[in-house]
């Protein structure tokens, strides 16, 4: 592989990188908007009203159960937004939004293999390694 | 201080609509200057809407990510990014994001303010005594920089030509990036910043390729310890929705901005904003020092 070829794939691999990017940004984007759609239209949260309570309590730190609960575990957040919950439907947009970059990262692995770069295949993998860490220890 | 939310009569839709509008404003300023928009989001939060602060560095690290990766599909398509040292310097950044997150609550948090608030203080002066050159004066990089081929180059609409560019100092760059992710982690602010200035004042990189390549890396920052943020229910959807939208909507502004500027005006740009955070960590840490005891 020439140098040339070399700078065509890579070429090529940073357009797919900007292309994850903003599909992820776009898909996180609609999801968000449906879920503010859907709370706007049914004044829901989807576990409590949003007129009665007032912005206060929506905002205020509260145990499960009260006004300003929202779900946190992605299993609940997939189920809750299939069901049409708002707030569950907004939090898997955002849970889009997080594994953006993250993905962005382990395409970036693509680019690296096709500059035939080891060194940088090699630390690529490593920053993903830590950010599954990352991800694994918040979990537990 | 849970249950009650101080001094907050706003209604649901004009929250949503202030917040969106912050959003905005720290997306463009965010994909200008490689930052995240905490800076904005969490005074407009916690200042004007009387959210708490957990809430309210939740919500920065969802505009972190946004303007990261609203930004950075611009930049990595027009070639501004350096993915090479965006990589390499990402292996600090998240292990030290990794670091702090799980210390957080365990560490003095004002102590650490006060700590990044004297770094920022001294890039502020380093900076104001720059000069804000639109590219570096030429130079070799260092043989470790050439090694680890973290050399550059972008196209420079602005100057309407090509900037090619080195890098030198890569273990201080690597050390920086390290302290970068811990504060990140830690407190939720200051990585962005940090970043570009380990770039541009350590690395002697050039600002436009500092700023985009710090905008592409710290949604990555910020995503290893988001999912700690999420799991602990610091990501409150009311806010989260219209901080996001906010931003992505800001980071088209931000991003068609970076293309025509001249280095000189983000130059500026960047001392502004360097000055006012300093000064602001700095009396946030000497206050939480005095205040003694913390709400958590």
């Amino acid at each position: 592989m020439t140098e040339r070829d070399s700078a065509i794939t890579s070429g090529r691999m940073e357009l797919l990188v900007s292309y994850v990017l903003r599909i992820g940004v776009l898909l996180g984007t609609a999801i968000i908007v449906a879920g503010v759609v859907q709370m706007a239209r049914t004044g829901q949260t989807g576990y409590a009203s949003v007129l009665p309570y007032g912005l206060g309590a929506l905002l205020a730190f509260v145990p499960p159960g009260s006004p300003g609960h929202f779900p946190t575990a992605p299993g609940e957040i997939l189920r809750a937004a299939v069901a049409g919950k708002p707030y569950a439907i907004i939090a898997l947009g955002i849970l889009v939004l997080i594994a953006t970059p993250a993905l962005r990262v382990a395409l970036s692995i693509g680019f690296f293999i096709a500059e035939r770069d080891r060194f940088y295949v090699v630390i690529t993998l490593l920053v993903l390694a830590v950010l599954v860490a990352g991800f694994l220890l918040g979990a537990g | 201080m849970s249950g009650s939310v101080v001094g907050s009569s706003l209604e649901p839709l004009s929250f949503f609509l202030m917040v969106s509008a912050a959003g905005i404003l720290a997306g463009a300023l965010g994909s200008l200057l490689g930052i995240g928009g905490g800076l904005i989001i969490i005074p407009t939060l916690t200042l004007f809407a009387g959210v708490d602060l957990r809430y309210a560095m939740g919500a920065s690290l969802v505009s972190v990510i946004a303007t990261s990766s609203g930004a950075a599909a611009t930049y990595v398509r027009d070639r501004m990014v350096n993915l090479r040292l965006a990589m390499f310097l990402e292996l600090a950044t998240t292990t030290g994001a990794v670091v702090g997150a799980l210390l957080a609550g365990l560490l003095p948090a004002a102590l650490l303010s006060l700590i990044l608030g004297l770094i920022l203080a001294h890039a502020s002066w380093s900076t104001f005594r720059s000069h804000g050159d639109e590219t570096p004066p030429s130079r070799t990089g260092s043989p470790l920089a050439a090694r680890l081929r973290l050399q550059g180059s972008y196209f420079d609409p602005a100057l309407g030509r090509q900037v090619e560019y080195q890098v030198t100092r890569v273990p201080q760059g690597l050390a920086a990036m390290w302290g970068a992710g811990l504060m990140s982690g830690l407190l939720g602010i200051g990585s962005g910043l940090f970043k570009v200035i380990a770039m541009d004042r350590l690395m002697r990189a050039p600002l436009k390729a500092s700023t985009t390549t710090s905008n592409f890396m710290i949604g990555v920052t910020a995503a290893a310890s988001a999912g700690t943020y999420f799991a602990r229910g610091d990501i409150n959807p009311f806010i989260a929705a219209p901080v996001a939208l906010g931003v992505l909507a800001g980071t088209v502004i931000g991003t068609r901005l970076l293309r025509k500027m001249r280095s000189r005006f983000i130059h500026k740009l960047l001392l502004i904003v360097l000055v006012i955070v300093a000064v602001q960590v700095i009396r946030g840490g000497i206050a939480g020092l005095l205040g003694g005891g913390h709400h958590d």
